[in-house]
């Protein structure tokens, strides 16, 4: 056995490492973190805990913790926001996933693709990515900063807006260094398109894709139909995210899939089922006993239509790749895709808000006993809260379906099927190429095992 | 002359103060020319498996491997620093009783569930610490003081007065005074009361500050409508009972 030093797969977020039978292709993702068992502790809590506390359960993405909780608390007392608000937390979510994407993409997937191993290797070497990588990261950190307070584990937001004010000069400051680095989005995605993403020789009929989109998805849909989108040669998978028809949404919608589903958040129990599994600490979930992927690739196969123009500008001018796509290394494509979508948001929402009156930042509401869940799209998919509270304002029952959760049945089984499909290839490669797929999902086992 | 060794580690928690190790970003870059990092798994492939002159740990050691890996490290390593509250005082993690920690275990998942884990407690209660670097996240000036004391081989002195100091120095409005259940009086400074001055009110996370008055904070947060909250919000950041924070003693 390995070393304890060296036992865990490096540059992902938490501990996991593969247990592998490569004759008959089988493969478990071991997740081997300590239960910290969040649901629990925040029962008998005070409700206004839980955005606070559940922010902990992932240094990767408090943001997304946070504003889950509030949704689904928000829905639980049904608050009305109005629209400042509203903006606020889509900049906010959209600064958390463009942290946490340049993060993951420069840092942890690209030395995969580049030849490095690191993000010091990258200084080094490659100081130009190195400057974007830095530059990007920063710019994600200055939006939760400015918005959220801080840029690890949030401070201002909370059950009906924010404890904090914002000056309009603040926002319009803000709106010039994100527009001053646009560029930098943008050349990051055109590097993304120069990454070599394995392929293998897999050739999958586009008929195995399910088409089965919904209205919104309708260009993908006719794409698909008329052969115009070449489906890379990769296991198909379920796609699931929130949409709401209407724009490329991040909080609240509907969820939904690739093979039709189409449901209200609070049936989320209905359709994503939580199973507990012998070599892991982390539970799986599943969509009718299939495995799924959520994610950054999930969402811009689902909602190409609704990316803002500059991403999606960029999306017609691919030379080699077209979307949708089933190969899962294009996730880190596909976190090129956003970070240039929601720089564009933030700027757009940022216009919207310093146009506009002094916000008003804080609506009155009433917490009554209730129970509601809540689902916003962090950076690595759909994150559901659910909670009950009682007459006196107190949490008696709590759930959290983390995107990870959501991710892993998958993740093991497209590793098996590249052991599958590589059964020529020396083991280390084969090896490596599954530590590569582990990695390109963006896992974050911390956030699994919550 | 030799480059120091710095191996950078985690164990259970959410890796939120390891991003504010990146977050140094600049100041990272200069501390990578003057030492050398062979291991720091969410960073990078390891190239060297110690002996190591200074060891930064984050999180606390909870799955049957956090112990054995904490053991490690320490066996490994001249100096340990406990990085950020879950290493320093067992964290979020820690507020769960560790009484109902097999039922709660049994209600997540399921009745046939064996875990191998344990109940978080500080880095200390498993290995010796030398130095922490307090907060939940860590603050990144904070950080940078520590670790430059330690380079220089000075002793980082813990702050050692109230975050209700740095809070007033920024001029807040007390949120005491406004009857939240802030725990500026009897927490540790060094985060620049970041909290109470975006108008969240404190939580602990830094831990106690020495001289803390718990019964007097009891105390209040029973005149303030907390009654039945006091061990949660004391206890926020490490278990009463877990020897960091006393209990309540005003019951």
């Amino acid at each position: 056995m390995k070393d304890i030093l060296d036992k865990y797969i490096c540059k992902i977020e938490g501990h996991g490492y593969l247990k592998l039978d490569y004759n008959h292709a089988k493969v478990q993702l071991v997740v081997d973190e300590g239960e910290r068992l969040f649901e629990k502790l925040l029962v008998g809590r005070p409700y206004l805990d839980a955005p606070f506390i559940t922010a902990r359960i992932c240094g990767v993405c408090p943001t997304a913790h946070t504003l889950a909780s509030i949704s689904a608390l928000e829905n639980a007392f049904q608050v009305e926001i109005n629209k400042d608000i509203e903006h606020l937390r889509r900049i906010l979510l959209a600064g958390q996933i463009v942290q946490s994407h340049a993060l993951h993409f420069f840092f942890l997937a690209a030395p995969d693709y580049i030849g490095l191993d690191n993000a010091l290797e990258i200084a080094e070497k490659k100081p130009e990515i190195f400057k974007m990588a830095l530059a990007l990261k920063e710019i994600g950190d200055d939006i939760v900063r400015t918005i959220g307070g801080r840029q690890v584990h949030p401070v201002t937001p909370t059950v009906g807006g924010f404890t904090k004010k914002f000056d309009r000069k603040a926002l319009a400051d803000l709106k010039k260094r994100i527009d001053a680095n646009m560029h930098l989005a943008l050349e990051t995605l055109d590097l993304a398109q120069t990454f070599k993403y394995p392929t293998g020789n897999f050739q999958f009929p586009i008929s195995n894709f399910q088409s089965n989109y919904n209205d919104q998805s309708s260009k993908i849909k006719k794409d698909i139909d008329s052969g115009q989108a070449k489906m890379t040669s990769w296991r198909p998978s379920e796609y699931f995210a929130l949409t709401n028809g209407i724009n490329y949404d991040i909080i609240g919608g509907k969820i939904t899939s690739t093979e039709g589903v189409r449901a209200d958040i609070q049936d989320y129990s209905l359709n994503i089922r939580e199973k507990v599994v012998g070599h892991s600490t982390a539970k799986h979930a599943t969509h009718n006993k299939e495995s799924f992927m959520v994610g950054a690739l999930s969402r811009v196969n689902l909602q190409t239509k609704f990316l803002n123009s500059k991403a999606k500008t960029a999306i017609h001018n691919f030379k080699k790749i077209k979307l949708p796509s089933t190969n899962p290394f294009h996730i880190n494509l596909a976190q090129a895709i956003e970070m240039v979508h929601f720089m564009e948001e933030c700027s757009k929402l940022l216009g919207v808000m310093i146009d506009g009156k002094d916000p008003i930042l804080k609506v009155p509401y009433k917490a009554r006993k209730s129970e509601a869940a809540g689902a916003i799209e962090a950076p690595r998919g759909t994150l559901y809260h659910y909670y009950e509270i009682d007459d006196k304002g107190i949490i008696k029952n709590c759930d959290i379906i983390t995107p990870t959760v959501q991710n892993l049945e998958n993740i093991e089984k497209d590793a098996e099927f590249i052991l599958k499909n590589t059964k020529k290839l020396p083991e280390d490669e084969r090896y490596n190429l599954l530590e590569m797929l582990v990695r390109a999902y963006d896992p974050c086992i911390t956030c699994s095992v919550h | 002359m030799n480059k120091l060794q710095v191996g950078i580690f985690d164990l259970t928690d959410c890796e939120g103060c390891e991003l504010q190790i990146l977050n140094l970003k600049d100041k990272l870059l200069k501390l990578a020319e003057i030492v050398d990092i062979p291991i720091w798994r969410l960073a990078k492939t390891p190239t060297d498996f110690g002996p190591f002159d200074i060891a930064l740990i984050e999180g606390t050691p909870m799955s049957k491997d956090d112990i054995k890996l904490a053991k490690k490290i320490r066996e490994k390593s001249k100096i340990v620093v406990a990085v950020g509250a879950c290493a320093h005082l067992g964290g979020i993690p820690a507020a769960v009783d560790e009484k109902k920690r097999d039922k709660f275990l049994k209600e997540v998942y399921g009745e046939n569930y064996k875990s191998t884990s344990v109940a978080a407690k500080p880095l200390s209660a498993h290995i010796h610490v030398n130095h922490f670097i307090h907060g939940c996240p860590i603050d990144l000036d904070e950080a940078e003081r520590v670790i430059v004391d330690i380079l220089m081989d000075k002793n980082p002195i813990p702050p050692s007065h109230p975050v209700c100091l740095e809070c007033k120095e920024r001029e807040n409005p007390c949120l005491f005074l406004k009857n939240e259940p802030c725990q500026g009086p009897i927490t540790e400074g060094g985060c620049k009361a970041v909290c109470p001055s975006n108008g969240l009110r404190c939580w602990g996370c830094q831990g106690p500050v020495k001289n803390a008055n718990f019964g007097a904070m009891g105390k209040n947060l029973k005149r303030i409508g907390y009654k039945d909250q006091t061990e949660n919000i004391m206890g926020a950041f490490t278990k009463p009972s877990g020897g960091v924070i006393p209990t309540d003693t005003t019951k």
